[in-house]
């Protein structure tokens, strides 16, 4: 399997053939496995200093599983995750606990994700404490002056989450996520739990922190219109594995993978005429279970262009742009 | 500083405000709670209990083992050769039950001792064991439970087959078998570890099998519902959020599970709280628990029940005690469950 040529020096992120299966075992005490979830099954692809990578899939994917591989908040089954050329996948312990500094996670859940028993002062300020990187009215400043980042009234820090919207809870997460200094920040769908409204104010947030702060985002969505503006580059994923991999512009002007087309097609374009005449392609049937994916090219179930080579083979993951315009994609069409 | 706070204000304007107090979950279902008047009233009522039981020397009239018995089975209210310028000299401290001044407000038992006094003594009992049952069920259970659902894996299958072990086993029956063994032990005179226990039994009062017995039984189920709790909240992305930054097992126990899943754990003690005060009346009354002369609601139902023809009140007055203090603690639990449970299910 080859990976992104791309020059070395300005990677952040370095994933390689990253597997995470979830086992399924039956019986008590003495357990047996009895098959395995391939919630991500072999994806490679890198992040660079300050870009955004969009991350697409339908729901159940393997999107939430590959960031928490990334982060190691799950130990991933194979592969490898090298950050500044650091391998995270064999850190342990204080290492590890260290290495969370550079790297953090803003959830989907606004709600679920603050805990509610704790003061938004002490939810932000928690990064610092655990890292001992400020105490007393030290921390309490910094706490401050994070609300104050994320657009929140520096006199919230005595409040509890239930006493926000979801807008707010969101920009609550982030403050805390920014609390220490990190470097890579994985975004599972920070959006999609929000009302429509409020969703571009967390997007340009999240723009402008990644301006002032030099962040580099893994940008997680379930389709294709969210990720369009942030996004430097978008991969595109189906049953755990990438099927198509480019620059934002290449992948919504020339789709080379019936997975992304058909994806593509579903987005709402804002031309009344060009929106009447385009055509949707709707795909038949369900994503298959990941604990038995059809055999060879996994998309072949729905595919509407599928052949009989896709049943045998597994399609290669090849680049079909320039070293330059890289455009990767996983098809035997191509 | 004035300067500051103006563009602290004005940042406010900008940001968005919000009204009133900061209210945090704890102190919103205080507040629910204290609305909640059957509750509260509860609440009184235990307090008051609990304080007749702590200061019971001076709320008595009478020691608890003080006999007369020419006013065996006296009825309540009966004042005895009461006269006037005895009345005067009658003082509930210093008074003995021959001075003439004794009324008998609830009445006397079948040795002539004062029922009102007994009473009073035996809610100390009763609150002890609610005392000594909860606590143990909360310690144990909770520890046990969290351990058990935190780690899972094969710690949580072979911690999870021994409560259901001992849930299966009929604990109670045991209980009593050994109780009734040790018992004979003693009469019989015994030496070594089982000596031992039976003197240690027998300083308590005859406790030592009863708190054994409750604390036995009561863990098993707040085992299970702390692992359910912990199973619940651990998949949460709270608790990913905190190990994403770094946060340890301890921190993560400590400072976000716990505080997430105590409440609902004191619902189900609080309900299990009238349990334990039937068991130990249950126990007493078998002639099991307390010895004699230590007053026990139970001894004291066991006392009276053969006479409840001619003398209800024997059984009436311990039987009362029972029920209210019972229902006082069922309605404080359906108080606290109401408080916690809007904040339990989202929001
Ligand atoms: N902790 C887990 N244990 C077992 N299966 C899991 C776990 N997490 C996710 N999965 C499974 O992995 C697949 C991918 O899940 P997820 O990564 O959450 O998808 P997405 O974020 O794209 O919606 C799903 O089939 C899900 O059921
Ligand atoms: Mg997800």
């Amino acid at each position: 399997m080859s990976s992104n040529n791309g020059s070395k020096k300005d990677v952040l992120l370095e994933v390689k053939g990253l597997k995470m299966y979830f086992p399924i075992t039956k019986g008590i005490i003495i357990q047996k496995k009895i098959a395995d979830v391939k919630a991500v099954d072999g994806i490679s692809f890198n992040i660079k200093h300050g870009e955004t990578l969009g991350l697409v899939g339908e729901s159940g994917c393997g999107k939430s599983t590959t960031g928490r591989a990334i982060l190691q908040l799950y130990r991933p089954t194979a592969g490898s995750v090298r950050f500044e050329g650091k391998e995270l996948t064999e850190m342990k312990g204080e290492t590890l606990r260290r290495q969370r500094r550079e790297m953090q996670m803003i959830f989907q859940d606004p709600y679920a994700s603050l805990n509610p028993r704790l003061t938004v002062g002490n939810i932000v300020g928690e990064p610092l404490e655990v890292h001992k990187l400020a105490s007393g009215k030290e921390r309490q400043e910094r706490v401050q002056e994070l609300l104050k980042l994320v657009g929140l009234n520096p006199y919230f820090v005595n409040r509890y989450p239930h006493e926000f919207s979801g807008g707010q809870r969101q920009r609550i997460g982030i403050a805390r996520s920014l609390a220490v200094n990190p470097k890579f920040i994985v975004a599972d769908e920070p959006i999609s739990a929000l009302d429509v409204s409020i969703q571009a104010q967390i997007v340009n947030l999240l723009e402008d922190l990644q301006a002032n702060l030099g962040l580099t985002y893994l940008f997680i969505a379930h389709d294709l219109s969210m990720v369009r503006h942030i996004s430097d580059r978008i991969a595109v994923m189906y049953l755990g594995k990438l099927v198509e991999l480019t620059d934002h512009i290449t992948l919504y002007e020339d789709p080379l993978h019936p997975y992304t087309q058909a994806l593509l097609s579903a987005v709402p374009i804002p031309d009344p005429y060009i929106e009447e005449k385009r055509q949707r392609i709707v795909l038949e049937g369900d994503v298959p279970s990941p604990t038995n994916p059809p055999s060879g090219c996994n998309f072949r179930t729905r595919c509407p262009r599928v052949m009989d080579i896709c049943a045998e083979k597994d399609p290669e993951w090849k680049n079909m742009g320039t070293p330059e315009n890289e455009h990767w994609v996983a098809c035997h069409l191509y | 500083m004035a300067a500051e706070n103006a563009s602290l204000e004005q940042l406010g304007q900008e940001f968005g405000q919000l009204k009133g107090k900061p209210r945090s979950p704890m102190g919103d279902a205080v507040r629910e709670f204290k609305r909640n008047k059957v509750a509260m009233i509860s609440v009184v009522f235990i307090l008051i209990i609990a304080t007749l039981a702590v200061f019971a020397p001076f709320f008595t009239p009478y020691g608890f083992n003080v006999q007369n018995t020419s006013y065996a089975r006296a009825k309540p209210m009966t004042p005895y050769v009461i006269t006037t310028d005895k009345y005067e000299l009658c003082h509930w401290k210093e008074t003995p039950m021959d001075f003439g001044c004794t009324v008998y407000i609830l009445g006397a038992d079948g040795l002539g001792r004062d029922l009102l006094s007994r009473v009073i003594y035996g809610s100390r009992i009763s609150l002890l064991v609610a005392i000594i049952g909860s606590s143990v069920s909360l310690i144990i259970g909770t520890i046990y439970g969290v351990i058990s659902g935190y780690f899972g894996g094969k710690t949580d299958d072979i911690m999870m087959r021994i409560v259901d072990f001992l849930w299966a086993l009929p604990v109670l029956v045991i209980i009593i078998i050994m109780t009734v063994y040790f018992k004979a032990l003693a009469r019989a005179g015994a030496t070594g570890f089982a000596g031992f226990l039976i003197d240690l039994d027998q300083a308590m009062g005859g406790l030592l099998f009863m708190f054994i017995a409750i604390g036995a039984l009561s863990w098993l189920g707040m085992a299970r519902q702390a692992r359910g709790q912990i199973l619940s909240h651990k998949k949460k992305e709270y608790v990913e959020a905190a190990r994403s930054i770094g946060a340890g097992n301890n921190r993560i126990i400590f400072k976000h599970l716990l505080p997430n899943i105590i409440g609902p754990l004191l619902v189900l003690e609080s309900m299990a709280i009238p349990g334990y005060i039937g068991l130990e009346a249950f126990l007493s009354f078998i002639g099991l628990g307390v010895n004699p002369p230590t007053p026990s609601w139970g001894i004291m139902i066991s006392e009276g029940y053969l006479g409840i023809k001619s003398n209800p009140h024997l059984v009436l007055v311990p039987g009362t005690a029972l029920t209210l203090l019972t229902l006082a603690f069922n309605y404080m639990g359906d108080g606290i469950r109401d408080a916690i449970d809007p904040r339990i299910h989202g929001r």
